[in-house]
């Protein structure tokens, strides 16, 4: 087991070492003088073009400026945006908490709606409950989230006027307003989720209901409920669990659009906004983070997963 | 091992579907005896097993299929000749051919002439949708094969070979998985500024590497244990054989029913850089490019939105459905042998 | 005339136009989207019937919905006017209340003299940082901050005597030493600096407890508007702003009517009301009157308008005719201000690459730009009026003799000269005789500027003497092609409503150094000339113009470099920017803020509204 684990921490840090040197390699691979790209829009003077100069460590070889950039990254500063001189952690620091929101309110929307539709799926399955579950799913499976974000604020900012499609208020200034703000974007980001969890749920319970110790349970004369309750979801909820930690990793990557729609100050509509104005140290800097929880997400659930799931341990 | 877990590593949202990818990995049975290759059905009879609901999907991405190629060709060969209209012509501009401006109108209703009405230049929103299909056909298709080949052949190798090859390969693979596919994506489309179709679907096509050598590497890793694999190498057959003749050959049809999955997220993928107006050089129509349009006038026309938006949701829907359809049915087949 | 290398000050003017089209785009929906769509009747019942109508009007939707007896006065029937009008006295002046304020982008920091500003981030600054100049209703400079300002007999030396008893936010003292110093930070800034060179500063002296001399290199009767616009005119609190610029950012002091309480970047900027203000209005009231103000940046367009009709905020302003019209649509229980800006929208050709540099081939695309049609594509119909020049018909240097002379559509005309052109066998683009040209047209991706874009495409495509290739490129590196000159034919926005001194010295000097030295103007280079042509007759004008005060002369000398541009055609029109704000109708005094003098000021030109006279008054 300590082995596994030791493998799998040198795994991540060689993934994260890659990870953040081809990051970096974007702004080195930019066409062209990468200050004239940085400062295509910005008034320029002799000081600022030596500062950008500077900062990128132009004069310096690659490797070397990697080094130092990655150094910094490590204690934490990732540089300072040439918009507006605001620093790049500080900037993360604002808005990972407003995405992370999102992010956990779709994925809590999502389970609990998935876990009944997936149970019910896979009790009846092949009735009509399930057919109908199922169509279901696959449609919420399938409507990209920007498209139901546009009809959600038709139907419910305009012409229902119950929901707000902008101003968003900050969690710590007010619970009501904040949610108000957040269920429609995080509604439209959970359906995709729910999507997901559900077909997972029921894939996997009607695999369990198969295991021996499902049958025996159940020539033991235990009530159907029971059984799906004390036998079947619980090993399923391992998997379960598995992808919602990955999904919620991606999820901060992944609200892009959503959050520009709705106006929302989270990564990604940092992150567009940094792209429009080519604020590089902006774009670099977020990329990295994303992808850098990503990863460690994803090794903290695998090796969770290693370490609970019997079946596993049993192998 | 992290590789046995239901749902390694993919996630829908910003990744490649995943919620399928644990019931592939079973869906060649270890210990089932004999070589897996079974008589091959004819299209007509594995139509005539489809439930209904993946008949009508089956038919609409054929009609897809179609409908992007025939309006490929009206442009590209019969130079207009066939009958469907113009997509980029702008019915209200001046009209070489009568000397003054056309008759159009933009943001119309549908009519007779124009079934699903017109844009906000007046031009023929179903020619649009029609060719709208050619760029979501062309990205899945690109970035499936590129999937299929390179991430294909990688995960059939190192699922045969395993060992250091394995190890390094995989933990490249990681790598690539990083990276959240839209951020990665917008970034390098808006930085290098990319506009060709053929290079933002091998973009796209690079991110879903990781999807299909998983894919592949769990299939192989099943089939290298199978009894025809293990006679093969007593007999003393090359490795090289073996991986072309025998793992690759299995491995292929799950990958290609993957291949539909993972292409409905692919044309979702297409349609948010559409969307945010990051993908093809207009005015090529896409999906994504024509909601964005439409949707600035919205408060007059709302249809303008919902022809593309459901064109892009029923194929995604197609997808999924004839793809999981194809998974389960390859699962039944392989277990019954 | 001394070196002046950069003129970059038009960059920020320019910047800030195309500044809204980032990500753009627009969700949503309407009340009676359904409804109101004209086209739905007409269109189905047979195309044959369609002949009739080749003018587009009637069916516009904007039009359409203007059939309801909508508003009040001051929404205005067809294009969009620019009047400012007095308040009506009778609605009562009311203190308190706060106002959210939806704004296309977001100020990128609230440093008036580092970041490029642009209308949304005016809105925020104005409320912040009082000018030391503003403009009136008539567009003449009267002090503001300053309380009078006189140049010597050659306008090479400005003398400003500021207003007493003014102080900053934190409680310090505005004097003469304050504008000295806040010079030197402004030099450090990268819109100052270059606006400094513009203008053509040597010097800032304090002269006096409150009297300020600038000294000028080279002559400009035009100077105090430059004292009118951010980067020199903002007030700002130089000791702090030099400690730390950055922090300066987040916690700005200025002498304005609000004070900042809280700066949220691309969620909320909230400012409170100074009760220390120093001015009021005619009748005496202390100024302002709300007690705070929320901006909030909601780049898309369409939820913009929809946070306003939902009442989620109070206010919108947004520089799109699209959105114009459709808030003209849905205008019940808003008051709409609009503004037909001396913002010519269109683009510009590169006149030193060849096919561009003949003016046959300029000329002949401009005969075949169909300005009506790109017009219905930028949803402008019966809001925004074709362009023919930088100012609109409602600015006083609008000249009918240039519009006139500005080519209209006229498909034939403009294929012969294109015609001429490619059988000329000494054609500058070395391709052989009869090839067609080939134009590489590039705008930013808004779904609005590609759709004028494809109207252009079509209608040059239609002479079938033009091959044209459409590109679209982020804000950012649209804005940096214009500026590097990659460029080919860009889409632009010209001009502003500022004294037109302030876009034309710049943008009609010589565009590159060999040029420069052919004209005798050695060093005299401007990066900011973004079609690069240069016309010495033009550039004398230009430069004639501020070494007089005299508004007929100034205006004769406007009038012949528009009639040399018309002739010329470095650039194409669409229409001007109509740019609206838009409250709720219980919020009143955006139209009528006063000077100091008790005249009008300018109202809200190019959606740049100010805050210090709006009040909220429900009943």
């Amino acid at each position: 087991m300590g082995k596994v684990i030791l493998h799998r921490l040198m795994r991540l840090l060689a993934t994260l070492f890659a990870v953040t040197f081809l990051t970096f390699s974007m702004v080195s691979l930019l066409p062209g003088d990468p200050v004239d790209v940085i400062l295509g829009q910005v008034e320029r003077t002799p000081e600022l073009e030596e500062r950008v100069r500077s900062d990128l460590g132009l004069d310096r070889p690659f490797l070397a400026r990697y080094a130092s950039w990655l150094g910094d990254s490590l204690q934490g500063d990732l540089g300072e945006s040439y918009i507006n001189g605001q620093e790049v952690n500080q900037l993360i620091k604002d808005r990972v908490p407003v995405t992370a929101q999102l992010a956990f309110m779709a994925i809590v929307m999502a389970v609990v709606a998935a876990v009944p539709i997936g149970v019910l799926g896979a009790y009846k399955q092949g009735k009509w409950q399930d057919t109908v579950s199922s169509a279901a799913v696959q449609v919420a499976l399938s409507i990209p989230n920007f498209i139901t974000a546009i009809f959600f604020v038709w139907i419910f900012s305009v012409k229902l006027g119950w929901l707000p499609n902008s101003n968003w208020v900050r969690l710590g200034d007010g619970l009501v307003e904040n949610l108000k703000r957040a269920i429609m974007p995080a509604t439209a980001l959970a359906l995709t989720q729910m999507a997901i969890f559900s077909r997972l749920v029921r894939a996997d319970m009607i695999a369990t209901l198969q295991e021996n110790y499902v049958l025996a349970a159940r020539a033991k004369g235990l009530s159907n409920r029971y059984i799906l309750m004390r036998h079947a979801l619980r090993p399923s909820s391992l998997s379960l669990m598995t992808i919602i930690g990955i999904n919620f990793g991606a999820l901060l990557g992944g609200t892009v659009i959503i959050e520009t729609l709705f106006a929302i100050p989270g990564l990604g509509f940092g992150l567009i906004n940094a792209i429009s104005r080519r604020d590089i140290l902006v774009i670099q800097g977020i990329t990295v983070f994303v992808a850098t929880v990503y990863v460690v997400i994803n090794t903290v659930v695998d090796l969770l997963y290693t370490v609970i799931d019997p079946r596993i341990r049993r192998s | 091992m992290d590789s046995d877990k239901p749902d390694s590593g993919f996630s829908s949202v910003p990744e490649f579907p995943s919620d399928r990818v644990g019931r592939i990995s079973t869906s060649v049975q270890p210990d089932a005896g004999s070589r897996a290759r079974p008589k091959r059905a004819s299209v007509r009879e594995v139509f005539a097993e489809m439930p209904l609901l993946v008949k009508i999907s089956a038919v609409w991405l054929i009609l897809i299929v179609f409908g992007a190629i025939y309006a490929k060709l009206d442009v590209a060969v019969f130079d207009g000749a066939l009958p469907l209209q113009n997509p980029d012509l702008q019915t209200n501009g001046f009209n070489v051919d009568i000397g003054d401006f056309g008759t159009g109108e933009p943001i119309e209703g549908p009519s007779g002439e124009h079934w699903l009405g017109t844009d906000a230049i007046a031009r023929d929103t179903f020619a649009r949708v029609v060719h709208g299909a050619w760029v979501s056909l062309i990205v899945a298709t690109i970035s499936a094969a590129f999937g299929i080949v390179v991430g294909g052949f990688l995960g059939a190798l190192v699922g045969y070979v395993r060992g250091r090859t394995e190890t390094v390969i995989m933990s490249m693979v990681d790598v690539i998985l990083a990276f959240p596919a839209l951020v990665l994506l917008l970034a390098l489309v808006s930085i290098f500024e990319v506009r060709d179709l053929v290079v933002i679907s091998l973009v796209i096509g690079v991110l879903s590497i990781p999807a299909y050598t998983r894919v592949a590497r769990a299939n192989s890793l099943a089939i290298s244990n199978r009894e025809f694999v293990t006679a093969a190498r007593a007999i003393g057959t090359k490795p090289n054989t073996i991986l072309f003749r025998e793992i690759i050959p299995n491995v292929l049809p799950t990958l290609l029913s993957y291949a539909m999955v993972a292409s409905a997220f692919v044309v979702v993928v297409e349609g948010s850089l559409s969307f945010l107006g990051l993908s093809v050089q207009l005015p090529q129509s896409t999906w994504g490019n024509m909601i964005n349009q439409a949707r600035r006038d919205i408060k007059i026309d709302i249809y303008q939105v919902f022809w593309p938006s459901l064109a892009l949701s029923f194929t995604v829907l197609s997808l999924n459905q004839v793809g999981d359809w194809f998974q389960k049915r390859g699962a039944v087949r392989d277990s019954a042998l | 005339m001394r070196q002046r290398q950069l003129f970059k000050l038009l960059a920020l003017l320019l910047v800030f136009a195309l500044g809204a089209a980032a990500c753009g785009g627009d969700d949503d929906d309407s009340s009676d989207g359904d409804d109101t769509t004209a086209g739905d009747d007409t269109g189905s019942d047979d195309d044959s019937s369609d002949g009739d109508d080749t003018t587009d009007e009637g069916d516009d939707p904007a039009e359409e919905t203007d059939d309801d007896p909508a508003e009040e006065g001051d929404v205005a029937e067809g294009d969009v006017d620019t009047e400012v009008t007095e308040e009506d006295p009778a609605i009562e002046r009311l203190y308190g209340g706060d106002i959210s304020v939806g704004l296309e982008a977001e100020a990128l920091s609230l440093r008036p003299w580092d970041d490029t500003c642009s209308a949304p981030c005016y809105n925020i600054l104005t409320t912040l940082f009082d000018k030391l100049i503003e403009q009136d209703a008539t567009g003449a400079y009267q002090g503001w901050l300053a309380e009078s300002i006189a140049p010597n007999e050659d306008f090479s030396v400005w003398t400003l005597v500021l207003r007493d008893g003014v102080t900053f936010h934190d409680g310090s003292p505005l004097t003469a030493q304050t504008i000295a110093d806040m010079f030197l930070v402004q030099l450090t800034g990268a819109a100052g600096g270059s606006n400094a060179l513009a203008a053509g500063i040597t010097d800032v002296t304090a002269t006096g407890d409150l009297d300020v001399t600038y000294t000028l290199s080279s002559p400009s009767s035009a100077f105090p508007a430059f004292l009118s616009r951010a980067p020199l005119g903002m007030v700002f609190e130089p000791g702090s702003a030099a400690a730390d610029p950055a922090a300066f950012g987040d916690a700005p002091i200025g002498t304005g009517p609000f004070a900042i309480d809280k700066r949220d970047i691309d969620n909320e900027t909230v400012v409170v009301r100074n009760d220390n203000y120093w001015a009021s209005d005619p009748d005496g009231n202390q100024l302002p009157f709300v007690d705070s103000i929320t901006f909030r940046p909601i780049p898309d367009e369409g939820n913009r308008l929809d946070a306003l009709l939902s009442g989620t905020v109070d206010a919108f302003e947004t520089s799109r005719q699209n959105t114009v019209r459709d808030a003209r649509a849905n205008s019940d229980g808003l008051t709409l201000y609009e503004h037909q800006g001396s913002v010519a929208s269109g683009g510009f050709f590169n006149t030193l690459v060849p096919p561009f540099d003949d003016v046959r081939v300029r000329q002949g695309l401009n005969q075949l730009n169909d300005q009506d049609t790109v017009i219905e594509a930028l949803g402008g119909t019966g809001i925004s009026l074709p362009g023919s020049q930088f100012f609109s018909p409602d600015s006083p240097w609008f000249s009918e003799a240039v519009a006139a002379a500005y080519p209209q559509f006229d498909f034939n005309a403009g294929k012969a000269l294109l015609q001429e052109y490619i059988d000329d066998p000494g054609r500058s683009d070395a391709k052989t005789t009869g090839d067609k040209v080939d134009v590489e047209l590039s705008c930013p991706p808004d779904p609005t500027l590609t759709a004028a874009m494809q109207v252009l495409e079509q209608v040059w495509s239609a002479s079938e003497l033009v091959n044209v290739t459409l590109t679209s490129f982020d804000q950012a590196t649209h804005i940096g092609m214009g500026l590097s000159d990659a460029t080919n034919a860009h889409c632009w926005r010209f001009s502003d409503d500022n004294d037109p001194s302030i876009t034309f010295n710049a943008g009609f000097a010589p565009p590159t150094e060999e040029i420069a030295a052919a004209a005798g103007l050695p060093g005299v280079v401007s990066v900011v000339n973004w079609a690069n042509w240069f016309n010495a007759d033009a550039f004398a004008a230009v430069n004639a113009a501020t070494q007089t005060d005299d508004f007929a002369e100034r205006k004769a000398l406007y009038e012949k470099v528009g009639l040399l541009m018309a002739a010329e055609a470095p650039v194409w029109y669409s229409g001007y920017t109509a740019t609206m704000i838009a409250t709720e109708d219980s919020v009143f005094g955006l139209n009528s803020w006063h000077m100091p003098s008790g005249d009008l000021g300018a109202g809200h030109p190019n959606a740049e509204g100010r805050w210090a006279e709006v009040w909220v008054n429900a009943g």
